[in-house]
């Protein structure tokens, strides 16, 4: 009786089904998960962005003003949109070392998995001791390890990169320089889809090297590339560790000196934990994931999986 | 040309710029091809090797940190080998100040990444594998889930845990993390491609569910499986801001707070104490490098959060 009743609630189609709750049983962590932690938040932030919510007084409605406030009158908040975008206008250039990196390991004769296995090894650290380690090149200000590299190979000496001159750009290009591991991976897998008759029949009509490369492989990796580069830029809009670490550790101030590595979610961080203003905290959350469910949306279309895996 | 054998044809459209400058003369032709090809793949190899040299230098340079006495990791120009190999930065990462941390990290990930993969797997089965009211509803709940950065919740999920009276446990980082929309989805497509005969002829054998889950699903979906434990072992061992507004105490600091908020006052020591921080998220990376690339090419990026 009980086998008769599971096995009716296989997938393909089965006439005279009962109703089993066994599907449901299945279900029931996960569903309770998502309502508690995923469901109720969403509508709670939002409900919560029209309030001023501090955590100690009781909320009040205040409509709008927390959006207001946070577009036309915050410079604090435009000054964080502008550090974000230095993050998402990077991402083309990462993405770029990705592809190239991918293309030069495929043309390598030997030694493909030794070197895919060496680019990807900074992303298989743990990000929060490479934070510890970047802060410690910095740390001491222009007496730091990284100033004095600097100033061996050409730069002024004294670059103080614990400054609020360059803290931000030493955020996103240390970020750059060791974190194109992923996109490579994703790329050469997507070279290697690539159908060799293609070229056969490219070679026919001359195109070979740099020419084969732009007319016949570019193309077919083109919904891959915008893929990368937008699932990249969801990523750049959420940036937060890397500046956490490296400022609390190598500035002495989280994000950095006069907020100059104060981007977006530090800011919805900092208002939310630091100054327990809930209501602006979620109404800036939402203004972000208004920009980000944009992007996601196109990158859905653009096939494959989605952002969230492990989270 | 009319005279010269079909062969040498082909060899000539080969590469027509070798062909070009080798003029008549096949022999010193095939030479001067094979130093071209030589000089390329010294270029391909430098530049690779150059590559190289930059993402391994974070992990060359922690290893070579932990051996050296203090005062010699601040020397300009940095040494590559130590003038005296120590071991006290590695007595550090055994104290207890380090090894309780590391242990809370431990716990909190390993339980989270198990739960991952039965509950969102359970999840995934369900939605894959079997028909009932609702079904396409919550898929695409979940489906548009995956939209919304995880940001949102941050205020949220604090002020449930806090109704929860579940603050500063470690229980609250494991929960906050366990349910994920992007996991769920990644497993029912997986699991969409599973043959229904295999599973139809377990319960024709008078397999239960459950055992039909555990012991031909699971199985057979291993691949899927090992890419949603990676993932969430890698994003939950770097959680970072979850811990940051759920943990207080000192003594309930999982390995990023302790990095950042309990630095010791010897750098040397914090070098050691990154370097043991990235040891196992190495071992799974270098166990289960297969499930890595598979999980890349699945969801895009390896790190979330």
């Amino acid at each position: 009786m009980a086998v008769q009743r599971e096995r009716s609630t296989l997938a393909p189609g089965r006439t005279g089904r009962k109703v089993s709750v066994l599907p449901y049983l299945f279900l029931l962590p996960m569903l309770v998960s998502f309502i508690v932690f995923n469901l109720i938040p969403v509508f709670w932030s939002l409900g919560l962005s029209f309030t001023n919510y501090n955590l100690i007084t009781p909320a009040h409605f205040v409509g709008l003003s927390n959006y207001r406030h946070a577009l036309l009158q915050s410079s604090l908040f435009w000054l964080a949109v502008r550090h974000t975008v230095w993050f998402v206008l990077a991402v083309p250039l990462g993405v770029a070392i990705s592809l190239s990196a991918a293309f030069l390991i495929n043309a390598l004769p030997w030694g493909q998995g030794l070197f895919r296995f060496i680019y990807y090894l900074p992303s298989a650290l743990s990000s929060i001791a490479m934070g510890v380690l970047w802060a410690f090149l910095i740390s001491f200000g222009s007496h730091s390890i990284l100033s004095q590299v600097m100033a061996d190979i050409g730069f002024p000496a004294g670059l103080n990169f614990t400054g609020p001159n360059l803290f931000l750009a030493f955020v996103l290009f240390s970020g750059m320089l060791v974190g194109w591991g992923p996109g490579m991976v994703i790329f050469s897998a997507g070279l290697r889809g690539i159908d060799q008759e293609l070229y056969d029949a490219g070679k026919l009509d001359g195109a070979t090297g740099m020419k084969a490369t732009w007319y016949l492989t570019l193309p077919q990796l083109r919904l891959t590339l915008m893929y990368v580069i937008i699932t990249g830029m969801i990523g750049a809009f959420q940036v937060f560790e890397s500046l956490f670490v490296i400022g609390s550790l190598g500035t002495g101030s989280q994000f950095g000196p006069l907020n100059s590595g104060l981007t977006l979610v530090p800011l919805i961080y900092e208002k939310a934990f630091s100054y327990m203003q809930f209501g602006y905290a979620s109404a800036i959350a939402f203004l972000m994931l208004a920009v980000i469910m944009v992007l996601t949306i196109i990158s859905m279309r653009l096939g494959q999986g989605g952002t969230a895996l492990g989270k | 040309m009319a005279n010269k054998p079909l062969s040498a044809i082909p060899e000539v459209t080969r590469s027509e710029r070798t062909a070009v400058t080798a003029g008549s003369r096949p022999p010193s032709g095939r030479k001067k091809r094979l130093l071209l090809k030589g000089i390329r793949l010294t270029w391909l190899y430098a530049l690779a090797i150059g590559l190289a040299c930059i993402t391994a230098f974070p992990l060359v340079w922690l290893v070579i940190t932990i051996f050296k006495p203090t005062y010699e990791i601040f020397q300009y120009p940095p040494t590559l080998f130590a003038h005296v190999y120590t071991l006290a930065n590695l007595r550090y990462a055994l104290s207890a100040t380090f090894l309780r941390p590391f242990f809370n990290s431990l716990y909190v990930t390993v339980v989270t990444s198990i739960l991952q993969v039965l509950v969102n797997g359970l999840a995934g089965y369900s939605l894959a594998k079997h028909r009932f009211a609702g079904r396409t509803i919550i898929f695409y709940l979940f489906l548009s889930s995956m939209m919304v950065p995880f940001q949102i919740y941050l205020i949220p999920d604090f002020l449930i845990i806090k109704h929860l009276s579940l603050l500063d446990t470690r229980t609250a980082l494991i929960i906050t993390w366990v349910g994920s929309a992007g996991s769920v989805f990644l497993i029912r497509q997986y699991m969409l491609g599973l043959p229904d005969s295999t599973l139809e002829a377990a319960r024709l054998d008078g397999a239960s569910e459950w055992r039909t889950f555990f012991q031909i699903v699971v199985p057979m979906a291993t691949p899927v499986l090992g890419v949603v434990a990676i993932f969430s072992f890698f994003s939950q061992w770097n959680n970072l801001l979850m811990p940051l507004i759920l943990i207080h105490s000192a003594s309930k600091y999982t390995l990023p707070l302790f990095l950042v908020f309990s630095p010791s006052s010897n750098p040397a020591q914090n070098m050691t104490a990154a370097f043991v921080t990235s040891i196992p998220p190495l071992i799974v990376f270098l166990l289960l490098q297969r499930y890595f690339s598979q999980g890349i090419a699945l969801t895009g990026t390896g790190e979330q959060g």
